[in-house]
């Protein structure tokens, strides 16, 4: 039988999220501890906690604190940080995530808010065996590296080129694992290039986000199974997909023209099942389109119907991040 | 001939005169000073208030959370009723943030505090949104399906398009409940010599030619006396504080904004089956 996983909860707040803490305790079947730091001393708890023994699987931490030595959770992330480089950092916060600044961020593995909480349980898990993984790699490696992501043969002298040096150099580094788990989450994962989410591989078929259902298992092999992987938010490896459509089509053309004919036992893609511009819905969308400068909304759009989005910049062998072209 | 008596008399009239109507605008200016105040004051409130508030976002996650474990030890048919409480709590929350995240835009909070492209129709779905349950309840329509999927504001930031759309949208819902009959809005937009040009019709009770200026003169909110008048007697009590009496403040706000982005607002003379028709060009 394996052992529960042992998080740890630094919080102000024991009306709300002590009792929060033994439900996500039964959520995710972990032990959860929870740090009350409104009535205890602070810097005891600290000093507790970082005098134990074994290492938490996660520290789940409230990033505005109520105590006198340490306002914020960022500057308690600073300092188990140092004792547990590989120990991963949830800041849980009520407070709007946007206004944080990036330094406070960066102290932290990820930021989610205490509102919706729940929905976050399979990242916080995620987190939690992603590191788990990467930590108990012995002797790593670039092979090893690759094992962990699962990368599929036909990508791995791709990614060799674009890895940042300090992933494939230098294996150790105390902020291996940290530096690992923000690369694949934040550029690897987030970035469409390598992985694509659902909306970004149904439009590489031609066909609608919902449609894709459908035809999802033939897809299966080339979901992406490697470390932070979630269910609820899957990717998979474009490269996988578009062997697969070539195995599983006879009509020549590009892979929306090849999507467009796919069935997977009762279930055939029909012309109601197609992707539509988001602009002009008579048009193939080519690409997946930001709204505009600030709304996070997404559509699918033909290339001529976007320009490149000014808030990100271009990253080799990733697409372009592009935004509608407003209306001359 | 030279009466120096007489001349004094006379400015001492005058002085009078002046004195009393350096009196009469010091007052108005104390008035609308107090006014101003007041109203510069609700942006912090408003922020106070959404700080109370999202405050409860937690209790009730926290709250659904602890129902939906309870839920896991019950029968079948009571946790059913638990869940669809639950459903409810998790509708209630959504609808809070939404509304919470709108009041942190407009009340001046620092999220997406950047110029940028700002998409016409995503908007006005979301301030669609807030006024929702009042266009339910006196059964408004309102239709924005002329407005086109890539009509964009070029550099501006979202919280003064919010700001322009509540205004406007508010103004309108005021006037076609204060009409009554059939109660409809519609919103419309294109593109025309290189600006964004979008029109905002309604059944209201409409405005006389003469007076599509003084509208947007702060503190003259209501330029006939019909608006407020007519709305007191169609409106709900509880509905009071939702539509408001108005700052005066509203269109006057609106007006600074698209000038300070190079764009004009008029009033036109509203086209056929309309009452009112608002003309909003913005680069």
């Amino acid at each position: 039988m394996s052992k529960k996983l042992q998080f740890v909860w630094i919080d102000d707040n024991p009306q709300i999220r002590g009792p929060e803490s033994i439900n996500i305790a039964k959520r995710l079947k972990a032990d959860v501890d929870y740090k009350d730091v409104k009535n205890n001393d602070t810097q005891k708890c600290i000093e507790e906690l970082i005098k134990r023994s074994t290492q938490p699987d996660l520290i789940l931490i409230d990033h505005k604190l109520e105590s006198k030595l340490f306002k914020t959770g960022s500057s308690v992330a600073a300092l188990i940080r140092d004792r547990w480089p590989s120990c991963p950092i949830v800041c849980v916060t009520g407070v709007d995530i946007d206004t944080l600044s990036t330094i406070n961020k960066s102290l932290y593995d990820e930021v989610i808010p205490f509102d919706y909480i729940s929905d976050y349980d399979e990242k916080i898990l995620s987190i939690a065996n992603g590191f788990k993984k990467i930590s108990e790699t012995r002797y790593m490696n670039l092979n090893k590296l690759f094992d962990l992501l699962q990368v599929p043969e036909s990508e791995i002298e791709k990614l060799k080129l674009i890895l940042p040096d300090e992933l494939k150099d230098d294996y150790t580094d105390f902020g291996i694992v940290t530096n690992l788990s923000d690369w694949v989450r934040r550029i690897l994962m987030s970035r469409p290039g390598f992985l694509y989410d659902k909306l970004w591989t149904a439009t590489l078929l031609g066909i609608k986000e919902a449609s894709f259902k459908k035809v999802e298992a033939l897809f299966k092999s080339a979901k992406y199974k490697g470390i932070f992987a979630l269910d609820s938010d899957p990717r998979w490896w474009k490269a996988s997909v578009l062997q697969i459509l070539a195995d599983n089509t006879k009509v020549r053309g590009l892979s929306f023209e090849k999507g467009r004919t796919l069935s997977y036992g009762k279930n055939k893609i029909t012309k109601k099942d197609f992707s539509q511009s988001y602009v002009n819905q008579d048009e193939t969308p080519e690409t997946v389109a930001f709204i505009d400068d600030t709304s996070p909304d997404r559509y699918p759009e033909s290339l001529k119907n976007t320009i490149p989005h000014p808030f990100y910049t271009d990253l080799l062998f990733f697409d372009q991040i592009r935004k509608i072209k407003p209306q001359e | 001939m030279f009466c120096p008596l007489r001349k004094k008399k006379k400015y001492e009239a005058v002085f009078e005169s002046a004195t009393e109507v350096i009196q009469k605008q010091h007052a108005a200016n104390q008035v609308e000073l107090t006014h101003l105040r007041l109203v510069a004051s609700t942006s912090t409130l408003l922020l106070i208030f959404s700080h109370e508030v999202k405050s409860l976002l937690g209790v009730l996650e926290q709250s659904k959370n602890t129902l939906k474990n309870l839920a896991q030890e019950l029968l079948p048919k009571q946790k059913k009723t638990v869940d669809d409480i639950n459903t409810q709590f998790i509708d209630l929350k959504d609808r809070l943030n939404e509304l919470l995240n709108m009041t942190s835009l407009v009340g001046g909070g620092s999220r997406w505090a950047k110029a940028g492209q700002v998409a016409l129709l995503d908007r006005i779905k979301k301030v669609e949104k807030v006024f929702e349950l009042i266009a339910t309840k006196y059964k408004i329509t309102i239709d924005y399906s002329r407005i086109p999927n890539n009509i964009a504001f070029r550099k501006i930031l979202e919280a003064e398009v919010y700001s322009v759309l509540l205004n406007v949208m508010s103004n309108s819902i005021k006037s076609v409940i204060a009409e009554g009959g059939s109660k409809k809005i519609e919103l419309s937009a294109e593109r025309e010599n290189g600006l964004n040009v979008l029109t905002i019709r309604d059944t209201g009770i409409g405005l006389a030619p003469s007076q599509y200026e003084a509208v947007f003169t702060p503190f003259i909110s209501d330029p006939e006396g019909k608006l407020y008048s007519n709305l007191e007697k169609r409106i709900n009590p509880e509905d009071n504080m939702i539509i408001g009496s108005g700052s005066g403040l509203g269109l006057g706000i609106v007006k600074e904004i698209i000038l300070a982005h190079g764009g004009s607002i008029r009033f036109k003379k509203p086209s056929k089956n309309w009452n009112s028709e608002l003309e909003i060009k913005l680069p």
